[in-house]
């Protein structure tokens, strides 16, 4: 029952949520474009209205699996589609060369949570980066890069800090050989 | 062209552009090893150091890079099974099996030796080709050159290995981007969106840094452990066995690196095809296919041979056309864009010394990673013990470093960052990036030479030229032949039914 649950319901959310993120990017730009001179908004105007149409089947093709089957020549492959995908010496389809860890089934529910995780993961990878940005626009920019590698490296990668501030000291004597010796570059 | 020749030899020879020659490879060959990142980083992160360097240096530092990418990540997968860009997977195939039975050192030297010949192969037919530009200059003009970038970005769209229509809104969005900024044919400025460092419009060397940089280096911090996940311990030794290997087997080496050539040509298609197409073509042609997949020479001498020839090939459609053949012709042609040159057919007749200083690194570079790795492939594979963990921060550091120094902007740090989350988020969902980035690239030439044709000849002047209208036509065909291709097997496969 689970597994028929699972087969019916495979929407990723979040797909759904980075088309609608790109169809309003579209949707944005094309009513801005309004505003210009009729020379000027040939070309958005016209980009806006077939790439916002665009998502929207895609969006549609995300969010509704049964309409994937009306909507085929949206997931129409490229002209090389599957064309690696053989055995060396008898043309068959090829695994994957590189060891995986167990390959268990995951559930839909299971694969929802992994990807959440992904994406949390990858937020607080960005808030590190701004935290750079903001330290950079503060501070001198070798401050702002030791700071970042041994405090991501042991906070988010979860190195040792022996590990951390070896590698902090060695980007910082890099960078200063590189940017300050070598480039002269003026910051 | 050829009476520069001699001057881009000097040019090449004269210090210090040695010495960025072997810093090229180096960092090419490191960058080729390390799976997960490639040519399109490592060229990436080149583009602000090369800023304001005289041009010829930053030909050969970039060049130098871009021609170790390949063997670099043949290296890794000959070793410990893992190849280091995608263009190396089918040296997996017979590398891996030849390093297991004990045979590493023939297999690189086979492999070292099928990539430096199939470089130069792609090489003389670059030199070959490349003067056609000069009659290609009296064909075309602005209508020509709009078709010419429409086709660039169809073509991207239609022949990528995932969906069609991701491509074509990818190419879309990449467009809508460069669009943004002053646009000196309408004299309007456009979605600056109050800011005034969006008056240039979204820079490209930011843009490029965050798409390939910063997107791998999120990749890679996200996937906790090491690259590799086997451990190679065994001795390198019977090089030159396996250098002999390819004049043994020369014919077919010979007909991969055309594969490879003509593969590089097509824009889009890019490495990872030409080492496939090159293998399977081993396979088809041997009498005795069952041998492949086991650790048969040929199966490493045929993907090195395409996937280095199709450098050259690349080239072809860069420089002559200005429409870039892979994501690493598209970020070097940006790189050649920001050195002030300017790629097309004019290229040719404006910047011979350039182009032949460009043909000249690709051939040097190949013979020195190849003989840095019959050397150094044992020491240089042990960078993929490395922590995802600790690899990652550097990236993103020498990433947006390299953002900020070109113009020390923080809003180009921000940019690149923005462009980072995007490219992870593309690859997430499986948008091509390729063609977003060609877009990106592409979409100011688009825009000026449509303008151009309107004011001269109105919507009439993309019909009424012969060739113009030759290339709409190819255009139509290329979008709708993947369409008319699933018609015509369903209506076969519900015949058979």
């Amino acid at each position: 029952m689970s597994n028929r649950k699972d087969k019916k319901q495979t929407i990723f959310r979040d797909a759904i949520v980075f088309d609608v993120i790109i169809m309003a990017f579209f949707l944005v730009l094309t009513i801005m474009s309004l505003n210009y001179n009729p020379r000027a908004r040939s070309i958005p105007l016209g980009l806006g209205i077939v790439g916002a149409t665009m998502m929207f089947f895609q969006f549609l093709v995300d969010a509704l699996p049964r309409v994937r089957s009306k909507l085929r020549f949206v997931s129409q492959s490229g002209i090389l589609a599957g064309e690696s995908q053989f055995q060396p010496g008898l043309g068959k389809p090829r695994e994957e060369p590189v060891t995986a860890p167990d390959q268990t089934v995951l559930s839909y529910q299971e694969k929802m949570k992994s990807r959440a995780l992904e994406w949390w993961r990858l937020l607080r990878v960005i808030l590190w980066l701004s935290g750079f940005i903001v330290l950079l626009s503060l501070t001198d920019y070798l401050i702002a890069v030791g700071a970042f590698i041994v405090l991501a490296t042991r906070l988010e990668a979860k190195e040792t800090w022996k590990r951390s501030i070896l590698l902090g000291i060695f980007v910082n004597v890099g960078f200063y050989i590189l940017f300050e010796v070598l480039l002269k570059a003026q910051f | 062209m050829y009476e520069a020749a001699v001057p881009a030899l000097m040019s090449m020879l004269a210090w210090p552009a040695p010495l960025y020659l072997v810093l090229g490879t180096l960092l090419g060959m490191l960058f080729g090893i390390l799976p997960g990142l490639g040519g399109p980083q490592v060229l990436a992160l080149l583009l602000p150091i090369t800023y304001g360097m005289n041009v010829d240096l930053a030909i050969v530092l970039l060049v130098g890079a871009m021609s170790s990418i390949a063997f670099g990540g043949s290296i890794p997968a000959i070793l410990i099974n893992t190849p280091g860009t995608g263009q190396s997977a089918a040296t997996c195939f017979d590398g891996f099996p030849l390093a297991q039975q004990g045979k590493a050192g023939m297999a690189i030297g086979a492999a070292a030796t099928a990539s430096c010949l199939g470089a130069i192969f792609g090489a003389i037919i670059l030199t070959i080709i490349l003067p056609i530009g000069r009659l290609v200059v009296l064909a075309f003009s602005y209508p020509e050159y709009f078709m010419l970038a429409l086709m660039g970005l169809s073509v991207i769209a239609v022949v990528s290995r995932g969906s069609l229509w991701k491509g074509l809104i990818a190419a879309c969005l990449g467009l809508m981007i460069s669009t943004m900024g002053y646009d000196p044919v309408t004299g309007s400025v456009r979605f600056t969106f109050g800011s005034d460092y969006l008056w240039d419009g979204i820079r490209l060397l930011p843009a490029f840094i965050g798409l390939f940089a910063v997107g791998e280096a999120l990749d890679l911090f996200l996937k906790p452990g090491k690259i590799a996940q086997i451990d190679y311990r065994g001795r390198i030794g019977g090089v030159t066995e396996g250098m002999k290997a390819v004049f043994r087997h020369f014919g077919l080496f010979l007909r991969c690196s055309v594969i490879g050539t003509i593969v590089g040509i097509v824009p889009g298609v890019g490495g990872a095809v030409s080492n496939f197409l090159a293998y399977g073509h081993a396979v088809q042609s041997s009498k005795n296919p069952e041998d492949f997949g086991k650790g048969d020479i040929r199966g490493v001498i045929a993907p090195e041979a395409g996937n280095d020839a199709k450098d050259g090939g690349a080239l072809v459609p860069t420089l002559l056309f200005g429409i870039p053949g892979s994501l690493e012709m598209a970020v070097f042609l940006g790189a050649l864009i920001l050195l002030g040159l300017e790629p097309g057919p004019r290229m040719m007749i404006d910047n011979p010394e350039v182009v032949l200083v460009l043909i000249y690194t690709l051939v040097a570079g190949n013979i020195l990673v190849s003989l840095i790795g019959l050397f150094g492939a044992g020491f240089l594979v042990k960078i993929t013990y490395v922590p995802t963990g600790l690899l990652a921060p550097v990236i993103f550091m020498l990433a947006l470093m390299g953002a900020y120094l070109a113009n020390g902007l923080l809003a180009d740090v921000i940019v690149a960052l923005v462009f980072g989350v995007l490219a992870f988020a593309m690859k997430r969902f499986d948008f091509s990036r390729l063609a977003v980035v060609i877009a990106i690239v592409l979409g100011d030439l688009a825009q000026k030479t449509f303008h151009q044709t309107l004011m001269l000849w109105g919507y009439k002047g993309f019909f009424s030229r012969p060739v113009s209208l030759g290339l709409f036509i190819i255009i139509v065909a290329m979008v709708l032949v993947p369409y008319v291709r699933e018609m015509l097997l369903s209506r076969k496969a519900s015949r058979v039914a």
